[in-house]
């Protein structure tokens, strides 16, 4: 804790220098946010093209969440309490950005999962066990962006992320897990001409979770399953093992804008990650290693009139995972030697996305808007022998709108109030188990319902409504308070559904 | 400046390299398919084929199995999932002699990750016993109740068995671990290593065992289900023939006949624990009978004991027992991937048994192959656990019908 509050100082007072002049209500960062393509697409070194502003923002909030609409390995409950802050400001004609949040979750009874924080990043070689747990989870999250000047036609940026979190189970087998993740990306902007720029950037992470397990009543051996894939597990008995992820990513983008009556942003990027499971540190064993493949690619179009701004953007996302498994054999006097590995098991998911979005301007903040989006979804998961599979294909639509009312006073104070209403309709779904023990339970509970989550059809309804006012009628600084909740129904098989509330306060200057 | 770009390039270099190394050992993962293997098998006693014999590939981990026929000469096995196997040759066989015996061969933790592989397994003979491990239970009650561990033999033949002098084990590991004892290479495949032996006493005809009789051997001989001790427990021991009794005035002596003790740790003395506890995990159990005109004495002799070399300073002593001794073994773990560490030298016992917790109250017995003209049972004794014991059963002596010896105290 100690650590967090110096950095959240820092990050104040850093950030405290980068007052602006104007457009610091909350429609104003959203609508900034919104329309910066370059933040967006992850090149450090375009930022400078979206007419960045200086600004700052803190916050903090807190969330509570239930329901029996959600992923086995999710909390049946919980609550999130979290601060955030963010600014960015101009050294000389260097422009500098920064994030950091803190989050503290209280997960409550989680199943299925005894070992990694995250059971949803994209690593499916994890343990689980039986007893639904509660789970305590702190985050942190550190980022900077920083662009140069520009040197002729080339401006160069550098981007850094570092994240740390640390979980531990509550209930035997209790886990003790932390985790960290360091990216950078170094990127480059060339301007072809006043109106035409084209960006190439690097990605670069490195990921480490280690994990240590073990029982505090040593009397009473729990039942666990070392997970495979799509169900395939073997069971152990005890206290568990310790674990020790290791991952690394490589990656690289290209963006191209154009500005004119149109503007066209195109981004197109890949990324290659492997992470390693190593299980025990004392003898380490090669446990598995999942290889992920990422693809995405996208087009923004815009057109702004005095009045209103037009967004459309199409983008389409692929990611393919192989799921590596070993097989070793443990030499007496020189440990565990990994003889074969082998593609088990492949995991892909494909998203295409459609959205068009219109806004009203009034000056740098909007005085409404509304959008309608299109998602396509498709997951395919197969454990290739024996042969068992998972697929599920969704069509998902939302639509949305945003009133930003101006409050009466000299204070620029603002009622935000939006609604967006969302359909899910999934058309198509099977879950085929053919390998050994088809009693277990990450077969007819995990993989089961994990699987009717994917394939249920739902309706989700949002409304975030926000009050704002500056603090002095000549100052910068506006207060403001936050207010949402979600609510999702579904029908499909047993679920019911699940409902998240929450709300904030902060200031931006 | 110069220096820094050079310090900042150096340093950068083995991070570039450490992120590819492991895409790059990603990327070279071939997609898994199904494999072929060769099997012939081969034996040293005259006038036996081994056409006919089972072949078991067993991937416990995984759940898989595969059992085929052996032709003459080398048989293709398809259809396997590249891994890590429990390879099983095995089937009676008629001697020269006249003797039934029971061939058995195998590879433990044999990885098959080449396709197309040649594989030879050597399989010998060991007769086929005429006493076996009826029932075991090993795991106890909750909570944390193992007094009531019991161990039942059958006479599984035809004919009368004096049970004077046949002794009692339990093998190293005493539990299953993945780190392994190290043994003398001298040894090579001849020994079982016990880390205690008992004996039933008897001058040579006191005890004897009629076909389709069993006894019981306790921990503890004594009504488990009294208040006192463990209600829950599914057991009572009292009617148990033997017991294995440590000196303890807390728990003191039954009815029951004592076991004698023969070793423990290169001494005769019982030592200071107060009980015969094995794993509740589940431990490796041997009977066997030194053969006539033979001395046996691990105390006396150290030929016939060893310790544990995979550890430089440990000092405890095992009992050497020569596996021609051995009439009957079974090894119980954890579950069933636990045959990954696999104890037992295979020709003893192929597989493992298990019940799948600790404190669960849950035994394993023998399965039923045939039933003799009086009702009583003749059990499946392939010489692999995993298929001979039914797993997770309610402990309870003398099941599917078998007698008890007219010299229990119970009569």
């Amino acid at each position: 804790m100690k650590k967090l509050y110096i950095t959240v100082a820092l990050a104040a007072a850093c950030q405290a220098t980068a007052a602006q002049d104007a457009g610091n209500t909350p429609a104003s960062l959203e609508w900034r946010r919104q329309n910066s393509l370059w933040e967006q697409s992850g090149n450090p070194a375009g930022l400078k093209l979206d007419a960045p502003i200086r600004y700052s923002h803190v916050n903090a909030g807190y969330e509570s969440y239930n329901g029996d609409f959600r992923r086995p390995q999710e909390g049946a409950s919980g609550n999130r309490q979290f601060v955030q802050t963010e600014g960015a400001l101009y050294a000389d004609s260097f422009y500098l950005s920064g994030k950091f949040s803190y989050t503290r979750d209280a997960v409550k009874d989680a199943k299925f999962n005894a070992s990694i924080i995250d059971p949803f990043r994209g690593m499916p070689f994890i343990v689980a066990d039986l007893n639904a747990s509660d789970w305590s989870i702190q985050r942190y999250d550190l980022q900077f962006n920083a662009t140069t000047r520009a040197y002729g036609r080339w401006s160069f940026g550098l981007g850094a992320q570092y994240q740390a979190s640390s979980g531990a189970k509550q209930r035997d087998i209790r886990t003790e897990n932390y985790f960290y993740s360091i990216r950078v990306t170094p990127g480059v902007v060339y301007a072809l001409s006043d109106r035409q720029h084209i960006g190439f950037n690097l990605d670069y992470s490195n990921t480490k979770e280690e994990g240590s397990m073990s029982n505090v009543n040593v009397y009473v051996d729990q039942t666990y399953y070392e997970l495979y894939g799509l169900g395939t597990a073997v069971s152990l008995l005890g206290g568990g093992r310790t674990n020790n992820y290791e991952g690394d990513a490589w990656g690289g983008s290209l963006q191209y804008a154009y500005r004119g009556y149109i503007g066209v942003f195109v981004n197109a990027g890949y990324k290659i990650e492997a992470e390693d499971l190593h299980v025990s540190f004392t003898i380490p064993r090669d446990g598995a290693t999942i290889l992920r493949k990422s693809w995405n690619a996208g087009v923004t179009l815009t057109n702004e009139t005095p009045g209103l701004l037009h967004t459309l953007a199409l983008q389409y996302r692929q990611r393919d995972m192989d799921g590596i498994q070993y097989t070793t054999e443990r030499i007496p006097t020189a440990g565990w030697k990994s003889l074969a590995k082998y593609v088990r098991s492949t995991f892909a998911s494909k998203q295409a996305t459609a959205m068009y979005r219109i806004g009203a301007k009034r000056g740098r903040e909007y005085k409404w808007m509304a959008d309608i989006s299109g998602a396509y979804t498709k997951l395919d998961d197969v454990y290739l022998l024996p042969y068992s599979f998972k697929k599920t294909e969704n069509l998902n639509g939302e639509i949305g709108g945003k009133m930003n009312f101006v409050l009466p006073g000299n204070k620029d104070a603002r009622l935000l109030v939006g609604l967006s209403i969302g359909y899910n309709r999934n058309f198509s779904a099977a879950y085929e188990y053919n390998g050994a023990h088809p009693d277990y339970p990450t077969v007819t509970e995990l993989e089961t319902n994990d699987y009717r989550y994917m394939a249920s059809d739902y309706v989700k309804a949002e409304l975030p409504v926000t009050w704002s006012t500056r603090l002095k009628e000549s100052g910068k600084q506006t207060l403001f308070l936050k207010a949402y909740g979600r609510y999702v129904k579904t029908g499909s098989y047993d679920f019911n559904d699940r409902y998240t509330i929450g709300g904030s306060v902060g200031v931006n200057f | 400046m110069k220096y820094i770009k050079q310090l900042i390039a150096a340093l950068s270099i083995p991070v570039l390299l450490a992120g590819c190394e492991k895409i790059n050992d990603a990327l070279d993962a071939e997609k898994v398919g199904a494999y072929t293997v060769s099997v012939t098998a081969s034996t040293e006693m005259s006038g036996v084929a081994t056409e006919g014999l089972k072949v078991v590939f067993e991937n416990f981990a995984e759940g898989f199995r595969l059992e085929a026929e052996l032709g003459a000469g080398a048989t293709p096995i398809k259809g396997l999932i590249p891994g890590m196997y429990s390879i099983n040759v095995s089937g009676r066989v008629e001697g020269a002699d006249g003797e039934t015996y029971y061939l058995n061969g195998s590879k433990i933790n044999y990885a098959i990750f080449k396709n197309n592989e040649q594989l030879e397994i050597s399989v010998s003979g060991l007769k086929v016993s005429p006493l076996v491990f009826s029932e075991i239970f090993f795991a106890g009650t909750n909570p944390f109740y193992f007094r009531n561990q019991f161990y039942e033999i059958y006479n599984n033949s035809d004919k009368v068995i004096y049970l004077d002098g046949l002794c009692f084990a339990n093998l190293m590991p005493s539990a299953v671990t993945t780190n392994m004892p190290t043994w003398p290479a001298t040894d090579g495949n001849q020994y079982a290593y016990a880390e205690r032996i008992w004996k039933i006493p008897g001058n040579g005809t006191e005890y004897p065992l009629q076909p389709g009789e069993s006894f019981s051997i306790a921990q503890w001989a004594a009504n488990h289900q009294l208040p006192q001790y463990s209600p829950a427990s599914p057991i009572n021991c009292f009617p148990a023939e033997f017991e294995f009794n440590m000196n303890n005035p807390n728990f003191p002596d039954q009815p029951a006949v004592d076991m004698t003790h023969v070793f423990y740790n290169a001494s005769a003395s019982k030592g200071t624990l107060p009980q015969y506890l094995v794993s509740v995990f589940g431990g490796a159990y041997v009977i066997f009978r030194v053969p006539a005109g033979e001395t046996y004495d691990p105390v006396n002799n150290a030929e016939l004991r060893t310790r544990n070399l995979a550890n430089a300073t440990a000092t405890q002593q095992y009992a050497k027992i020569p596996i021609r001794y051995i009439l009957d073994a079974v090894e119980a773990g954890n579950n069933q991937n636990s045959i990954a560490n696999k104890r037992v030298p295979s020709v003893l016992d192929a597989g493992m048994t298990y019940v799948g917790a600790t404190y669960n109250s849950q035994g394993v017995a023998r399965k039923v192959g045939a039933v003799n003209a009086d009702g009583t049972p003749i059990y499946t004794d392939t010489n692999n656990s995993t298929d001979d014991f039914e797993r997770g059963v309610v402990p309870q002596f003398r099941r599917h019908g078998a007698k008890m010896p007219f010299w229990n105290h119970m009569n």
